[in-house]
């Protein structure tokens, strides 16, 4: 027996429809013989037999289009069998297929939708900066190379680019020489300015003879710079108080006596960081950052505490902080803690903080002042409890007093706010109860 | 013109030189020879029947236009040239390929575009090719081929060689610029170049009264000072005879001619082609007059084949296309990967080639 | 070394060719007798004979195309095309044929072929006789393009475009026919698909070939020297293959890059050029590459419409101040002085 299959009559033809049988099933057929009359989507042709014998069964009526390569006939020796033709059905691998694709794709999408939403206030300031400031291409690999702020450079390239003599100038003014892109020089003639390499080294000068360099990994330049930076263009003022730490620590013990076995333990930084949150609520100027010349008030409020790790120091965030429990913040903080030793941080844990703590607490530290983490505004530093005498009631007590210092930039933040804002910290943590819920 | 005018009035019209294709077999014809010619001619018929059959079994992809009906003028054309001289032909080639010795399973390979297929499936139907047998493609531009084959014989006649290039092109060709430039270059260059016209009567569905000035397309020569001659494609001795004269003109005198052979096209211009612009009754007459119907029935009369021989030629010409579809099946196409690593070498030669030339 | 004209070097290389090998012969329209429309052929007609040297009527798609035949079996024709107006009669030949033949037939049949012919206007010879379409066959695989634009470049890459086993567009130009430059004496070659540093330069870079080359660099010279600005000169010499490499590593550098062409600017050389930079250089840029094109019209008679149409040194010397970069990086050597800011 054999197979008579659609033909393919022209290079675009993909499905003919069998326009009109010529032959009927017993008619005996020779090679060469019209079996029928196809369409195509060009022209009628003819279906031609390639073999000799009794055209069996038609398995295509009129009028129906199916793919090149379907069998439309049997052709064999021997009588013709007649049998009702099987309809001819859509490949069924096609429609599923379609089906599931689509399905996953809308599956695929809300959780898209989800994690932009949520991304987007967090790292809405960083894109921000990219799409506001026109910059070259090598302008913004400069910069990103040096640790500069675009929004902090004047373009002078057409419609206001900053370019890479913008970047060049900063880097002159800032006291640093410029560094060469790090690319192949082919060139023999010497640039005249003294070249630094990006890393690992932040100043090149020659070593004094009793002295020997220190080396400095990319990180550390980094860090560096911006600390150099936040120090030269923000304007710092620094406000302190003392804080009696006596209920909130005996609030701590109380806590954590009641923790259970999962272990995680409320310590001092946690309730200071959970006080902050709650003080920014009321205080939103405390929880903005400063990009483009412009300060933005955040509508989240994520706290960021200082930690200090081998490569340097990093300041973690946890975000919404103030709708946050103490124990989630606790956990959240010792996980944290643990990626940052372990060097094992995500710029996600890094990204979108509004406010920052930086605890000494832990040394034997009566006060000090920190600097400002840009692009934040504020910046809060805790010293060591110490246990001291105070007057109630006009008899001496021994209380466990608290000195912190707030660095506050002072174009947007000035002395009474700061100071309101102090009260307000210090009004949570000497009755603590209030930091819960 | 010449002293071929006899047989040019007879030949005005192909139809009408029925009477010439019966005429006996001269005697001084070698008879392995002549079934040669009979056995090329089937394989030929019977190799472009099975194109068709693949082309719609879509083994076969793209154009593919066949030689059917003109079999005897594709077997004369050859027969009348040295195995050495050089042949350019149009994209209806597949004949003229196998005339020319190209091993069929390489030439269906080809047309199936596999590694194994002559140009290693990179040209297709159109651009069939071989160095050795000094095949040298296969064209898809009308005319594409005729100043390049006119160049060769520019190569032949600067190193004084022996060879000649033959040159086949369609009717329509005639009209067109490289048609003119080239036979206006062979001339005044005196290259040993034979132009070998196939009118089949249309050029895709124009008829060649409807395109050409003159259609009498042999006389186009006359422009160029060239001799030229019309014979009857039918007749397979006919057109041998006329190619060879042709040939010796350009081979011992290095005198350019053209041939017209009129023959007939049993199907449309391609596979895809309906062929609803030629009028049926004309299309059966030209099927009736088998040019290898004719040739079997002169031979017999001659004594030459019988029809057991016959019948033996037959099935070995089937054999040898089944076989040469069956290799072509079994071959691989060209891997993707290797091609896409070896882009360069695909589209430029290397630098030394180590070839003095053909 | 000799000091030489363009004319005579294209003139000595042909000469040199002939004589070195048997295949290589020339053909092209007045060559022989003529002695050449531009003279570039004068007295090898009669050195060699007509065998060597082939007048041809005019029949460009035909005598292109008898080249290619030629080539076919194993000669190495060198056609002249009058001016590379008259090219378009030949694209079949040159595109369908000569370009695709190696690769249609499976590697059979190499194609090595050289097409000379000048382009460029400025003579006052209108629209049709004064076109830049180099582009045209840059684009096209299984074709070379090759523009040299001093003599001692036009010797070495002629010897190499006849060597080459593939057809090679040769591409002069008239008004560079007169130019003298130093070429070496020796059998030396210039490579096909490598660009040339013309000049060194740390402010910008400008991207050039053939006649425009040749201006970048006089521009670029008379900028140094003025003390004005330090401008790199890439000269391409080769359109295809294009030495990427060569362009990008000098971006790199100078961070700013001008394509200074004498063809039309829409989908011109430097459309691909400007595209291989910003794919490959992106992060390097400092500006928008900018190209120097002559105006996109039909090339007018009159004198003042026709300079005020083709591009030059004035309209690059324009895009250079535009372009140039606020702080001068000056090129010094030896010295640790900073460049003073302008």
């Amino acid at each position: 027996m054999a197979e008579i299959t659609m033909p393919r009559l022209s290079d675009t033809m993909q499905e003919g429809t069998l326009a009109r049988w010529l032959k009927k099933p017993g008619d005996e057929i020779k090679k060469g013989d019209v079996l029928a009359e196809i369409e195509t989507d060009k022209a009628t042709m003819d279906l031609e037999a390639y073999d000799e014998g009794t055209l069996q069964q038609i398995l295509v009526q009129e009028g129906e289009t199916v793919p090149i390569g379907q069998v439309v006939a049997m052709i064999g020796s021997g009588a013709a069998v007649q049998q009702p033709a099987p309809t001819p059905t859509p490949s069924p691998a096609d429609a599923s297929a379609d089906g599931a694709g689509t399905a996953r794709a809308r599956a695929a999408s809300p959780p898209q939708a989800e994690k932009s939403d949520a991304s987007k206030s967090m790292v809405a300031d960083e894109s921000d900066t990219r799409q506001e400031v026109k910059a070259s291409p090598l302008a913004r690999r400069l910069a990103d190379e040096h640790g500069i702020e675009l929004g902090q450079l004047k373009g002078t390239g057409p419609g206001g680019r900053i370019v890479r003599d913008d970047i060049e100038d900063f880097l002159e003014q800032r006291g640093t020489p410029a560094a060469q892109p790090a690319q192949p020089q082919p060139t023999a003639a010497p640039q005249e300015a003294p070249t630094t390499t990006p890393q690992p080294v932040v100043a090149q000068a020659s070593a004094p003879a009793d002295a020997e360099a220190i080396p400095f990994s990319r990180v550390q330049s980094l860090i560096a710079r911006r600390l150099a930076e936040a120090k030269q263009t923000i304007p710092h003022f620094y406000v302190s108080t003392e804080i009696d730490m006596t209920e909130t620590l005996a609030m701590r013990q109380v806590f954590n006596a009641s923790a259970d076995e999962d272990g995680v333990k409320v310590t001092v930084n946690d309730l200071i960081v959970k006080a902050c949150a709650l003080a920014l609520e009321k205080f939103p100027d405390f929880n903005s950052t400063f990009r483009d010349g412009q300060f933005y008030r955040h509508r989240h409020i994520n706290v960021g505490f200082a930690v200090d790790v081998p490569s340097g120091l990093v300041v973690p965030v946890i975000r919404d902080t103030n709708i946050k429990g103490v124990r989630s913040i606790a956990r959240e903080a010792k996980t944290l803690i643990e990626k940052a030793r372990a060097n094992r941080l995500a710029s996600v844990d890094l990204e979108g903080g509004t406010f920052s703590v930086s605890n000494l607490g832990m040394m034997d530290v009566s006060e000090f002042i920190a600097v400002i983490n840009p692009p934040q505004t504020a910046i809060l530093a805790i010293a060591s409890t110490r246990k001291q005498y105070v007057p109630v009631n006009d008899q001496p007590v021994i209380r466990d007093l608290m000195t912190v210092t707030l660095s506050a930039d002072h174009r947007l933040l000035y002395g009474a706010a700061v100071a309101r804002f102090l009260q307000e910290v210090k009004r949570l943590l000497q009755s603590p109860y209030s930091l819960l819920g | 013109m010449d002293d071929n005018s006899k047989q040019q009035t007879q030949a005005r019209k192909g139809i009408s030189t029925r009477e010439q294709a019966r005429a006996p077999i001269p005697q001084e014809e070698d008879r392995a020879a002549l079934l040669n010619y009979y056995y090329q001619m089937v394989l030929v018929r019977r190799f472009e029947e099975k194109s068709g059959e693949m082309y719609n079994r879509a083994r076969i992809g793209g154009y593919c236009h066949l030689n059917l009906g003109e079999e005897a003028t594709v077997v004369g054309f050859s027969a009348g040239l040295a195995p050495d001289d050089y042949v350019y032909t149009n994209y209806r080639e597949h004949g003229y390929a196998l005339a020319r010795g190209l091993p069929p399973g390489a030439v269906m390979a080809e047309l199936f575009g596999k590694d194994t297929g002559s140009s290693r499936g990179r040209g297709g139907s159109m651009h069939l090719f071989d160095r050795e047998r000094r095949f040298m493609g296969g064209y898809a531009i009308v005319g594409g081929q005729l100043p390049l084959a006119t160049g060769a014989a520019f190569a032949l006649a600067y190193r004084a060689a022996h060879e000649i290039v033959a040159c086949q092109m369609g009717d329509g060709t005639t009209n067109t610029g490289a048609f003119h430039e080239s036979l206006n270059l062979a001339k005044i260059y005196a290259l040993p170049i034979v132009y070998f016209v196939v009118n089949n009567q249309y050029g895709m569905g124009l008829r060649v009264e409807r395109g050409s000035a003159v259609s009498e397309l042999y006389r186009k020569a006359c422009a160029y000072d060239m001799q030229s001659w019309r014979v009857d494609g039918n007749d397979v001795l006919a057109v041998r005879d006329a190619v060879r004269k042709a040939a010796a003109l350009a081979r011992e005198k290095h005198e350019p001619s053209l041939i017209e052979a009129v023959s007939f096209r049993f199907r449309g211009h391609s596979v895809v082609d309906p062929d609803r612009y030629r009028n049926p009754q004309e299309v059966q007459e030209g099927r009736a007059h088998d040019p290898i119907e004719a040739f079997a029935t002169r031979l017999a009369d001659a004594g030459l084949l019988d029809e057991k021989e016959r019948r033996k030629l037959d099935e070995k010409a089937e054999h040898e296309v089944d076989a040469a579809v069956k290799f072509a099946e079994d071959s691989p196409f060209p891997s993707v990967d290797e091609f896409m690593a070896g882009l360069e070498g695909y589209v430029y030669a290397p630098a030394e080639t180590g070839e003095e030339g053909a | 070394m000799a000091e030489i004209t363009y004319r005579q070097a294209l003139h000595d290389a042909l000469r040199e060719e002939l004589l070195r090998d048997e295949h290589v012969f020339l053909l092209g329209e007045e060559i022989g007798v003529f002695e050449g429309s531009y003279k570039i052929t004068a007295g090898l007609l009669t050195e060699f004979g007509p065998r060597r040297v082939v007048d041809t009527p005019i029949v460009e798609n035909g005598f292109v195309g008898m080249a290619v035949g030629a080539a076919m079996l194993g000669l190495r024709p060198i056609v002249e095309i009058m001016t590379i107006n008259f090219i378009v009669l030949a694209m079949d030949q040159i595109v369908n044929q000569a370009a695709k033949i190696y690769a249609m037939f499976g590697g059979q049949c190499p194609v090595p072929l050289v097409i000379r012919t000048p382009g460029g206007g400025g003579q006052q010879l209108a629209a049709t006789h004064s076109q830049n379409l180099e582009v045209w066959f840059a684009h096209v695989p299984g074709l070379k393009v090759v523009a040299p634009s001093t003599p001692a470049d036009a010797k070495g890459l002629l010897r190499a475009s006849v060597r080459d086993n593939n057809p090679v567009i040769f591409l002069e130009n008239l008004a560079l026919y007169n130019v003298k430059g130093e070429a070496p004496r020796d059998d030396y070659m210039v490579p096909i698909g490598k660009a040339q540093v013309t000049k060194e330069g740390a402010d910008l870079t400008v991207i050039s070939y053939s006649r425009m080359a040749a201006v970048a660099l006089d521009v670029a010279r008379r900028l140094e020297q003025e003390n004005r600005l330090s401008v790199e000169v890439v000269d391409l010499r080769s359109l295809r293959p294009l030495d990427r490499e060569t362009i990008v590593n000098s971006v790199r550098k100078t961070n700013r890059a001008i394509v200074f062409e004498e063809d039309w600017r829409s989908f011109g050389i430097g459309a691909e050029i400007a595209a291989l930079l910003q794919e490959e250089a992106f992060d390097d840029l400092d500006a928008p590459i900018k190209r120097v094109a002559s105006l996109e019209v039909p090339l007018p008679y009159s004198k003042p419409l026709e300079l005020a149409t083709l591009t030059g040194s004035k309209q690059l010397i324009e895009a250079i101040n535009e372009l140039a970069p606020r702080r001068r990086r000056r090129v010094n050597h030896g010295r640790n002085n900073h460049a003073p800011a302008q």
